[in-house]
């Protein structure tokens, strides 16, 4: 080893023990915060840690946590109150990449709901788990301005950033997006596709869905239905039901698609949606060839409110060769009874 | 009766066309075992799933250099745990010290390669090993020390002198290994880790000023430098020498001659020391000892580097302080006792632990007792620990990160191949969430920094006995962050009693199985537990034989949450699952993130009693995924 080496090392390890020590070493102000912590005065508590100011925020944090105790709580309330001027702390916070710190934070960020200084940030911001916490904080606080943000974040090459974008992208439900969202459900990723269905269901829970798209989003979430894994169909279940009655007569369509999955899962969109035409479809359903579909309809029977449900049940029952099934049928109508 | 796989109508005409025209066709499908799969895919059949269903995606979570490909597998195939398990069983059993260092080495992807014997030289071999060993140590044999040594050596036969040169030789190996693994780190980044790394968990240093989270990723990135596997290539090396010396002490008829001190040689590192079948009192810690007699007591403190054979007697072995009695703290520390009742008293980081190094006890017979605080009796973390025991029936107590523990980049995993034996872990560390229940983590537990670093291999084997385990939070097969936690049972009428997060649990984005292959089982707990999968984690608990009794209150007995995956599967016997009810238990499952989970009940025979009011061959389901299979099965096969 060269001397200038040694000399180097030896300077980079005299500052990391200087930071570390300075990193350590006693301050006034998180002296008074551990004390008024320490204090069992919880009534004037807020109002003392208040008026420490902007530079106790840090030291205030460290008392927050996860474990809901009325401690953390107060803490998270006090830096709630410092309003926007915690907004650099909190930032920082979710810069430590350690978990609990970031939930915390993220749950303050949305409490003091500003999103602009969160826009910025978010923009140039690197790191994979920070940007997306704070596109969930985004999402959360829901405005407009934050519209540039998803749609930017919604054609990154990471996957996952890119599927909670576009997820988002129907939480604002600006109808010009939707268009995107369709050719998304496209996407090769599953997890791209799995934000896309999501997004869907959001346009449709707002009723921001055109008619002339409501077609080509069902037929989107059908094949949402039958894919490879239970994830993707389970999203698109939901979507799917969002679009209510407008979604049935699509769904008819599907009926004797080849995809048990696809089959299935109509049946549980049916089940959701709980209307009368969604129990005539339900209704055909109860013939299918495949007895796990004959389950899902007995369930979905037995769980939705429709009129002639137990006389379906019954008539089922009456034709069922499967001894599970059968069973099962005996049991739900029992139960009904 | 076969079962009724082929409720499929288009699967059923099918089978129906083969059999009529090919008759034999029918008799090999008779004796054909059926294949868990096909169990699993008529299961889920109804809530409309199948076993290719149950896998994660492993990038949930950003990769680190510690996860180990095991777990990986697992999480892609969570129902591959089961295979996974008895195969690491099978490979564990009947092995010797080495070939599980070499085979755990080989399961934390750090692959030991190459040859892991000794050979000595013809000439003075024992003069030659203790000059290898000396240098590796970083001194030199002045000429005073080797005239002594050699004289001290004369008094010894050859072969004797040969059979000291394996085992004075493999320590010399493993301290060339050990110095290579650390050939990377400067002096002043082994001084951290030194001063640091237990404070990962050994103390708790929790601060409010962020300092543990500054020494925690300060500790892991030094500890990436590590060359591990000349770090465990030592481990294997030392202790295939041993067990070669020991073997050929034995056919040397050892025993019969060493009635006094046979050779005491004192280096800076600790004695040699050969004999004495008396009741020795020894102190400190030798550098290598064999005691081929008597009623010994050890007093340990410790060195990196120690070696302890006791051929028999009844001894007692103590700590002085922490990291002593076969802890592999930054080198090798082996005790083994081939007989005799013997209690091993350690404090925390002992008892066949290995810190940044490789520790094994492996004590062959006898009823032994094994007191230990944290991070103890078979556990690992950037190392082996390894705690083996046969014979007797031993009794295990401790506090924390115990009794097969694997922590980040390593295995802890402890053996007992005989005598019903009783496992207890807890009184100290109390859990934030509930008053007077402990955190264990411990008995076949994995376990990961959230965020930061996965987990490692945590293990405990039990192959026969009627055993008694008994601990509270984190316990009985389970584990946290990307880490694999195991316990089996091969057989015997076994206790488990636990809290929560327990018995084939796995919380946060891992994975932990409890199986127990026979006998008439008794499992109690709280929550979140007995095949319990929380947050992206699979929990499996597999029962194959014996009438089994299940108690739990809630989240537990095939339970999934937060997008996991519970299963539990009892193959045989007539089986009692009580449970609070309605408290998501038996077959449940719920929604998070818009998406479900999975909790699977599966009973494949037997006359099984429910406190849901399940009935027996009937399949029940709950939204978002709860299922109860009861069917009766025969010839059923695991086949993942």
């Amino acid at each position: 080893m060269t001397m200038r080496l040694k000399v180097f090392i030896g300077i980079i390890s005299a500052l990391s023990i200087f930071l570390f020590a300075s990193f350590v070493r006693s301050d006034p102000l998180k002296d008074a915060v551990d004390s008024l912590f320490a204090q069992a005065e919880p009534d004037s508590l807020k109002e003392k840690l208040l008026l420490l100011g902007t530079d106790a925020i840090q030291y205030i944090f460290e008392y927050t946590g996860v474990s809901d105790k009325p401690e953390e709580k107060l803490a998270k309330d006090v830096i709630v109150s410092f309003g926007n001027d915690a907004i650099p702390e909190m930032l920082s916070q979710l810069r430590t990449e350690n978990w609990m710190r970031m939930w915390v934070a993220s749950d303050i960020l949305v409490e003091i709901g500003d999103p602009l200084p969160l826009e910025d940030a978010v923009l140039k911001e690197r790191r994979e788990k920070v940007v997306s916490h704070l596109l969930y904080i985004l999402e959360k606080i829901a405005r407009p301005s934050s519209l540039r943000v998803f749609r930017h974040f919604a054609v990154s090459g990471n996957k996952s950033i890119a599927s909670r974008a576009i997820s988002a992208l129907g939480t604002l439900g600006d109808t010009t997006d939707i268009r995107f969202v369709l050719k998304a459900t496209r996407s090769g990723s599953p997890r791209v596709c799995r934000g896309a269905y999501s997004a869907l269901g959001k346009f449709a829970r707002r009723g921001a869905v055109p008619p002339e798209l409501v077609g080509e989003s069902v037929s989107c979430l059908v094949s949402g239905l039958g894919r490879r894994h239970y994830i993707e169909r389970d999203v698109a279940v939901d979507a799917l039901a969002a679009f209510g009655d407008d979604a049935v007569e699509y769904l008819e369509k599907y009926l004797n698609e080849r995809n048990f999955y696809v089959r299935y899962n109509i049946v549980r969109v049916l089940e959701q949606i709980g209307t009368s035409g969604a129990f005539e479809v339900l209704t055909s359903l109860s013939e299918d060839e495949d007895w796990g579909v004959r389950w899902a309809v007995a369930e979905a029977c037995a769980n939705a409110d429709f009129p002639n449900g137990e006389l379906l049940l019954r008539r089922m029952l009456n034709v069922e060769e499967s001894r599970f099934l059968r069973t099962r049928l005996s049991t739900l109508l029992t139960e009904g009874d | 009766m076969r079962s009724t796989i082929s409720e499929n109508p288009r699967r059923r005409k099918k089978v129906r066309g083969v059999v009529s025209r090919f008759p034999f066709v029918l008799l090999i499908l008779l004796f054909t075992p059926l294949y868990s799969q096909q169990v699993i895919d008529e299961a889920l059949h109804p809530v409309g799933m199948s076993s290719d269903d149950i896998r994660f995606r492993i990038d949930e979570s950003p990769s680190d250099c510690y996860r180990v490909s095991v777990v990986n597998d697992v999480m892609e195939s969570p129902l591959s745990l089961f295979p996974l398990t008895e195969a690491i069983a099978d490979r564990l059993r009947g092995n010797t010290a080495g070939e599980d260092i070499v085979y755990l080495s080989s399961l934390l992807d750090r692959k030991v390669r190459g040859s892991y014997r000794v050979s000595i030289s013809r000439r003075r071999p024992l003069t030659n090993a203790l000059r290898k060993l000396y240098s590796g140590l970083g001194g030199s044999l002045s000429d005073d020390e080797a005239n002594y040594l050699w004289d001290e050596a004369h008094k010894l036969s050859i072969p004797l002198q040969k059979t000291l040169a394996v085992g004075v030789l493999g320590l010399a190996e493993a301290v060339r290994y050990r110095n290579l693994a650390f050939s990377s780190l400067t002096d002043e980044e082994v001084r951290f880790l030194m001063t640091n790394a237990h404070r990962l968990l050994i103390e708790d240093t929790t601060t409010a000023d962020g300092t543990e989270e500054f020494f925690t990723r300060r500790v892991l990135w030094i500890s990436k430098k590590i060359d591990y596997a000349s770090l465990f290539k030592g481990g294997a090396v030392l202790s295939n020498a041993l067990s070669r010396m020991v073997h050929q002490l034995e056919e040397q008829g050892i025993y019969e001659i060493a009635d006094t001190v046979l050779f005491r040689f004192p280096t800076p590192w600790g004695d040699i020391v050969l004999g004495n079948g008396g009741c020795n009192d020894y102190t400190g810690t030798p550098l290598f000892l064999v005691d081929v007699g008597g009623d010994d007591r050890y007093n340990l403190r410790w060195r990196p580097f120690s070696v302890i054979i006791d051929l028999s007697g009844n001894d007692r072995y103590a700590a002085e302080g922490d990291f002593s009695v076969a802890t592999g703290y930054f080198g090798y520390q082996l005790i083994m006792e081939k007989s005799g009742d013997d209690i091993y008293t350690g404090g925390s980081a002992s008892l066949g632990c290995g810190l940044f190094g490789v520790g094994m006890l492996i004590d062959e017979g006898g009823k032994d007792r094994f007191i230990g605080g944290s991070f103890t009796e078979g556990a690992g973390a950037f190392g082996i620990g390894l705690l083996v025991s046969g014979g007797g029936n031993d009794e295990y107590i401790s506090e924390r990160y115990s009794q097969g523990f694997g922590f980040t980049g390593g295995a802890g995993v402890m053996i007992d191949t005989k005598g019903s034996d009783l496992y207890t872990v807890g009184r100290k560390y109390e859990d934030f969430r509930e008053e007077d229940f402990f955190s264990c983590l411990s008995q076949g537990f994995g376990f990961g920094i959230r965020d930061e670093a996965s987990g490692g291999i945590g293990a405990l084997f039990d192959f026969a006995g009627n055993d008694v385990y008994v601990g509270d939070y984190f316990v009985q097969g389970a584990s946290y962050w990307y880490a694999l936690g195991i316990l089996y049972d091969r057989s015997g009428n076994d206790r488990y009693l636990a809290r929560r997060y327990s018995q084939g649990a796995g919380t946060h984005l891992t994975a932990g199985i409890l199986l127990d292959r026979e006998g008439n089982d008794y499992y109690t707990t709280w929550g979140v537990s007995q095949g319990c999968g929380h947050d992206l984690s699979v929990g499996m608990l597999v029962d194959l034989s014996g009438n089994d009794s299940y108690t739990a209150t809630v989240l537990s007995q095939g339970a999934g949450n937060d997008n996991g995956f519970g299963i539990l599967v009892d193959v045989e016997g007539n089986d009692i699952y009580s449970a609070a009810r309605n408290s998501r238990v038996q077959g449940s499952g719920n929604k998070m993130r818009g998406f479900s989970s999975l909790g699977l009940l599966i009973d494949l025979s037997g006359e099984d009693t429910y406190s849901e009011g399940y009935k027996n061959n009937a399949i029940y389901t709950s939204k978002q995924y709860g299922v109860v299979y009861d069917n009766e099965i025969k010839g059923f096969h695991w086949d993942y």
